[in-house]
């Protein structure tokens, strides 16, 4: 990266004359460009250099960063989200170039140099997102030319980008948080990111955005995960091109162990002593058990505790600045809903204590730190930024609207309909995995053709997959359930248990839903009421009711130590 | 045929029955005009294309046919009078059955309508057969076959074929089984799984006069089961008629279903053939078992076979080659694609799908079909032969089927070693596009205690070898490897394709280890850098992966192989070997498999110096208990391997901490694996200091509640050695 002689001004805080003394003697080597060499640029490195000899603070300009060594030995990936409005020229949605350090160690054994060709896919919606790889030098230089021109080349195609000159600096941490302000989560899984980030203020690629997003019931496209950051909770970021730097010098992870220890694992090539401090915490049930400051040491430094945990969490702080360089802050959830995040890409990871099953984490409590310099450009910046956010708030309550206004209900007449709708719900589950079906009184047959139509269109939609029904009644003695009756070509794959409280032998739940690895689905009323009252469904998208469905599920039979009574009915 | 002196018998022994219902009719007060329509009522409520039942039928039809008024209500009232009741539901009474099924046939006569045919079917079948033979001359047998096919085909035609109401015991008119919904994507699937899940389809689901009729034209004409099959187009009347002819034949020949392979069979007559010749197969295995188990004397034996006098193991096997042999009469590509097909679906048709051991069945008839295919290739190679086997090979949801395409190049090898290489490129390039598809949808497993996927893996190396005269393994992995999402980019981006990549990369470990001891049969050159290289790789590879996926298992297969081949044939020195014990890639299994086999190659070999041994075992221990440090952080699986490992290293230190780390987890029941690894390595310690006293009476009640009293032959060579090791402890602890 080169500095110009303005940016360089400001950054040692002297006159342009005096650094124009300093090139001249030959003190400061600089670099001549553009037409007959009139351009002058000094790269910041060798700044670095002739500030730090003469004792020269050294600011560094808000577009840059001095935390990741030397350009030339990071590799990046940049992805573009475009959009192709017809008769328009392609515009920028979000562009984001990650970068890390070089090394078979930190790719990968398999990954050899980068091919610096654009790869794309069509994602529908007039969208389409492309990716490159290449040096970060390489990166660099393109990102140099969207803010000098506007536009960046690819392939002869021209994509047009609106942004801000001034960059906006902050960190972006390994935080998951699911509330809406948490800070932007860092795109790399194992480390904290430097973001330098460019705004975009347009208001036509943020509103086409919203248009798809509300034509997708708020979620992004599939597709979008390569992107590594979630835009469709982030609509506010529309039109933005974001560096992000991972800071791996050092890379940090912390464990629980079995026996009652906590695990700070530090991995570096080289660490001095002193170089970072760490602040590691650990609570139970909400009390805190654990803060603590520890050294930083490579490989693994064990830290006694002194209960359980439920929750833990560290910051990594550079000694030199005190600046937070990584955090990771988790919540030891349960098992059950480990599968449910598995697939939602990346997550943190964490050792059960009690068996060989990983925990994945939900992070939590991360501090952001936004370094905001006031002066006018920056309170325009701010002023723009704080109209987004606003405008983003009004989104995001729209599409929680939108989302909570889904019920869909049927009355006793409209029975033909509710089994349509219930079934197409099934139909719509493209997923393999499990299907969850909690009704309590599933024992108990809704009679007649329509019943025995609805038990075999349940039955025959999920063919292939594994249906498990969670009830709370228990077989009648010797009798054969009622579905035995159906042909066991239809019914071999699914598996009926019924749940009871362990000391009252009541049922051990009420609720009545339907878990696809999609979504849940709130039903009100068990099938054998939807005759002679209504039925409503809720579809949810948080995955609560599947957690709760696994939970039941991963007890053991027959077992007195599970808190319910479980028995298998088929 | 039916027996006629069965019949005579059961004629004979019933004939106080048939005086009592002749008597019946004859006391009844029934016109003869009545008389002549009762197959009219029973004919249109029997038909599932009607949607009347048989007692709402009595009042029209009456009135339609029966002149007078007055008799109308009297005769009316005398049918239903020979109906029982229960709520809704009516049915005639068990002792009119015999006269209103002779008034059927009498009413009959030469009337072959659907109607007529469905009024037959109505009749319980022995019922009917005796009647017919009894009544009608052969040509009237005859017409009333052909007028029973061809009513049958119409319902196949409409696909009405399935009575859901009957399955589900409701009145349900709404209610369809489309035949769709019975078939698999091939006709051996089907009827296999007709056999195995459609016995409420075939026998309680299937409309109870067609049955019927199915049967009765078994029974009356059983020479013509051949047409029925080619003519009723529903795999559910097929297998009845098919449960028909074998519940008559199988007690007279356990071979008679050979004979329904011949050159002019329909496919359906095939796939039948061969799912009742392995239930036949199933059948012998099964009386060899259980007579024994119940004496000979007392068993019920399922076919003409006999202990002690037959051979009923060889006549199982006899029977599977000859089935193979049978096959073979078809023309070559519908051969091929049977075969195909048969070696699919084996293992389920065999009832030995499953288990760590490949069943010796099986490997009867994987030889029996390899055997013949490598004829066929031999002696009449055509581009089509490959194509069709596949297309049987597919109709499998397992992806390993690849395998027997392999075995043929393999058994070609020196008969045809074009045509072997030529094959085991065609096992590669399907091979390569079942991983891309797996790949595509991010399902790709590896279960090494399946045996199909061990005998894949071996056919796989074997087609790799075969396929190339040269072969630099590491680069073919490598070359692979470097096409699949496998940098940390992909780690973040997509986690379930990381995953499918990370198995996929196992799986050409797997491939290219398998390949070393083929190269060592054909004799071919092994390279020892190429094997360390290789297993270097797969290390690297491993210490990657690990670091993304938390869940990477420490224990791996490939690992433990790529370990055991390192030590056997990549020539390894010692400081090769302490380097890979420092290294994160190579877990704890694949580092106890290094050293095991390094010392079982010494002791084959001979010629080692003890204390350098012991120089480099101490050394061992110290890296090796470097990265294990309390234990605290591996799950169970991880620690039975250290556990493994510090037994075959004599190091108690460890042991110990291993043996506490393992008595952490909850250990259950049906964990004594486990259990018994606790035991020895606390045994290990105790051999060689003593024990805290609180582990000495864990131990001892640990051993007391796994081994009370009796040790299965499983067990008890783990239980000499505890035992042995606790002889050596200073103070008692049993």
């Amino acid at each position: 990266m080169n500095l110009t002689i303005a940016e360089l001004v400001q950054a040692v805080d002297k006159s342009e004359n005096y650094i124009r003394q300093h090139i001249h003697r030959k003190h400061l080597t600089v670099q001549k460009d553009g037409r007959n060499g009139r351009n002058v640029s000094v790269a910041l490195d060798e700044a670095m250099r002739w500030a730090s000899e003469r004792g020269l603070p050294f600011n560094l300009p808000a577009r840059a960063s001095v935390t990741m060594g030397a350009m030339e030995d990071r590799t990046a990936r940049m992805t573009v989200l475009t959009w192709h409005a017809p008769d328009a020229q392609p515009c920028n949605l979000f562009t984001l170039i990650r970068h890390r350090r070089k090394g078979k160690d930190v790719l990968g054994p398999w990954t050899g140099k980068p091919d610096e060709t654009w790869s794309s896919v069509d994602i529908g919606h007039e969208l389409r997102l492309f990716s490159f790889d290449a040096s970060f030098e390489r990166c660099q230089e393109l990102i140099n030319h969207i803010l000098d021109t506007g536009k960046l080349e690819i392939d002869g195609l021209g994509i047009h980008y609106a942004l801000e000159s001034i960059p906006r600096r902050h960190w972006a941490y390994r935080d998951k948080r699911p509330f809406a302000d948490a800070s932007v989560p860092s795109p790399f899984e194992r480390h904290s990111a430097e973001i330098i980030e460019y705004w975009s203020f347009t208001a036509e690629p943020r509103k086409h955005w919203l248009k798809v997003l509300e034509s997708l019931e708020g979620k992004a496209p599939p597709q979008l995960e390569r992107l590594r950051f979630p835009l469709n909770r982030r609509p506010d970021r529309v039109g933005n091109l974001m560096i992000a730097a991972a800071y791996d010098v050092i890379a940090c992870d912390l464990t629980v162990n079995r026996n009652q220890t906590l695990m700070l694992y530090v991995d570096a090539n080289e660490l001095l002593p002193e170089t970072y401090r760490a602040s590691v915490w650990a609570s139970h049930s909400g009390d805190e058990v654990l803060r603590r400051e520890i050294p930083v040491a490579l490989d693994q430094t064990v830290i006694e505790l002194v209960s359980d945990v439920d929750h833990i969490g560290f910051e990594i702080f550079r000694t030199t600045d005190g600046q937070c360089v990584d955090l990771m802050e988790t919540f030891l959830i349960m098992e059950a809903s480990v599968r449910l995040m598995v697939e939602s890409g990346p997550t943190l990871h964490l050792r059960n204590r009690q068996s060989s099953a990983t925990h994945t984490v939900n992070p939590s409590g991360s501090v952001s730190m936004i370094n905001v310099h006031s002066d006018d450009d920056s309170a325009e910046l701010d002023k723009g930024i704080r109209r987004q956010w606003l405008d983003r708030q009004i989104y995001e309550r729209e599409a929680a609207t939108r989302r909570d206004d889904n019920p869909m209900s049927f009355e006793p007449d409209q029975f033909d309909q509710a089994v349509s709708y219930f079934i197409g719900l099934l139909r719509q589950s493209a997923h393999t995995g499990p299907i969850y079906l909690a009704d309590r009184h599933f024992m108990r047959r809704l009679n007649g053709d329509e019943g025995t139509q609805l038990y075999l269109d349940l039955f025959a939609a999920t063919t292939n997959r594994s249906l498990c029904i969670l009830c709370t009644q228990q077989e009648n003695g010797d009798t054969q359930p009622w579905w035995s009756s159906f042909p066991s070509q239809l019914t071999t794959h699914i598996s009926v248990r019924a749940f009871l409280k362990k000391d009252t032998q009541r049922p051990g739940f009420h609720d009545r839903y339907l878990s696809t690895p999609e979504r849940d689905t709130l039903i009100t009323n068990s099938f054998n009421g939807w005759r002679s009252s209504e039925v409503t469904f809720v579809s949810l998208p948080s995955g609560m009711f599947r957690a709760k469905a696994e939970y039941l599920w991963s007890m053991e039979i027959d077992s007195t130590a599970e808190p319910f009574l479980v028995r298998e009915i088929c | 045929m039916v027996d006629g002196d069965r019949l005579d018998r059961r004629t004979f022994s019933r004939s106080g029955n048939l005086l009592m219902t002749r008597k019946i009719i004859s006391d009844s007060s029934l016109p003869d005009e009545a008389k002549a329509v009762i197959w009219r009522i029973f004919g249109e409520g029997e038909s599932p294309l009607k949607g009347w039942s048989t007692y709402e039928l009595i009042e029209p039809i009456i009135r339609d046919y029966v002149v007078t008024p007055t008799e109308q209500d009297q005769v009316i009232a005398e049918i239903h009078g020979w109906f029982e009741s229960h709520g809704e539901r009516r049915w005639l009474k068990s002792e009119m059955g015999e006269p209103v099924a002779e008034l059927i046939v009498e009413g009959i006569g030469m009337e072959r309508s659907e109607n007529a045919t469905w009024a037959i079917g109505s009749i319980d079948v022995d019922l009917a057969v005796r009647i017919i033979c009894s009544r009608w001359s052969s040509q009237e047998i005859n017409s009333l076959v052909e007028a029973a096919l061809t009513t049958l085909e119409k319902l196949c035609d409409r696909d009405k074929v399935l009575d859901a109401a009957r399955i589900s015991e409701i009145d349900s008119a709404s209610a369809k089984i489309p035949k769709s919904a019975v078939e698999r994507e091939g006709k051996l699937q089907t009827f296999r799984h007709l056999e195995n899940h459609g016995f409420e389809l075939v026998h309680r689901g299937l409309y109870p006069a067609a049955g019927n009729l199915i049967e009765l034209v078994i029974k009356l004409r059983p020479e013509h089961f051949e047409t029925l099959i080619e003519r009723l187009d529903h795999p559910v009347m097929q297998a009845r008629a098919a449960d028909c002819m074998i519940d008559a034949a199988l007690s007279l020949t356990h071979r008679k279903t050979l004979g329904w392979i011949t050159k002019d069979s329909c496919d359906d007559l095939v796939a039948l053939a061969i799912v009742h010749t392995l239930n036949t197969v199933n059948t012998l295995d099964e009386d060899l078992r259980y007579a024994d188990h119940m004496g000979v004397d007392q068993y019920r034996w399922r076919t003409e076979l006999r202990l002690p006098q037959d051979d009923l193991d060889s006549a199982a096997a006899a029977l599977l080659n000859d089935l193979v042999d049978r096959l073979a009469v078809l023309d070559l590509l519908s051969c091929v694609r049977w075969i195909g097909e048969l070696l699919s679906d084996a293992p389920y048709g065999l009832h030995q799908r499953g288990g760590h051991k490949k069943p010796p069945r099986i490997e009867q008839l994987e030889r029996a079909c390899t055997e013949l295919l490598a004829r066929l290739v031999c002696q009449s190679w055509s581009d089509n032969l490959l194509t069709e086997l596949c297309a049987g090979l597919c109709l499998t949801p397992r992806t390993t089927w690849t395998r027997h395409i392999a075995d043929v190049a393999w058994e070609i090898r020196e008969d045809e070693p074009t045509r072997a290489t030529e094959i085991a490129q065609v096992t590669l390039d399907l091979h390569d596009q079942h991983i891309t598809k797996q790949l595509e949808q991010n399902r790709l497993f590896i279960d090494w205690n399946d045996w199909h996927q061990r005998e894949w893996f071996s056919s796989l190396g074997i087609a790799l070898v075969l396929s190339h005269e040269e072969l630099d393994l590491p680069e073919w992995v490598s070359a692979r490897c470097r096409e699949l999402p496998l940098s940390v980019w992909d780690a973040e981006e997509n986690y379930g394709a990381f995953i499918a990549a990370d198995r996929a990369a196992q799986h050409w470990f797997l491939v290219a280890l398998h390949a070393i001891p083929v190269l060592k049969e054909l004799g071919r050159t092994i390279d020892p850098d190429v094997v360390r290289t290789l297993a270097e790789n797969l290390w690297d590879h491993c210490r990657f992966a690990g670091q993304h996926l938390p869940g990477h298992p420490a224990v791996l297969v490939a690992s433990e192989l790529a370990a055991r081949f390192a030590a056997e044939f990549g020539e390894p020195n010692d400081a090769w070997l302490l380097d890979r014990a420092r290294h994160l890639g190579v877990g704890p299994l694949a580092l106890w498999a290094l050293i095991d086999q390094r010392r079982l190659r010494n002791s084959r070999e001979g010629g080692t110096d003890a204390q350098y041994d012991q120089m480099i075992t101490t050394e061992l221990v110290r890296v090796a208990s470097d990265r294990f440090g309390d234990g605290g952080q591996f799950d169970l699986e991880t620690l039975r391997s250290w556990g493994q490992l510090w037994l075959l290293l004599d190091a108690t230190d460890e042991a110990e901490q291993t043996a506490i780390a393992i008595c952490a987890f909850p250990l259950r029941e049906h964990d004594r694996v486990y259990k018994i690894l606790v035991l020895k390595l606390f045994a290990l310690v105790a051999s060689k200091r003593k024990l805290a006293p609180e582990i000495e009476g864990y131990v001892a009640s640990l051993y007391r509640q796994l081994w009370p009293g009796y040790t299965t032959s499983e067990e008890l060579e783990a239980r000499e050695q505890i035992d042995e090791l606790l002889k050596q402890s200073k103070s008692p602890i049993l």
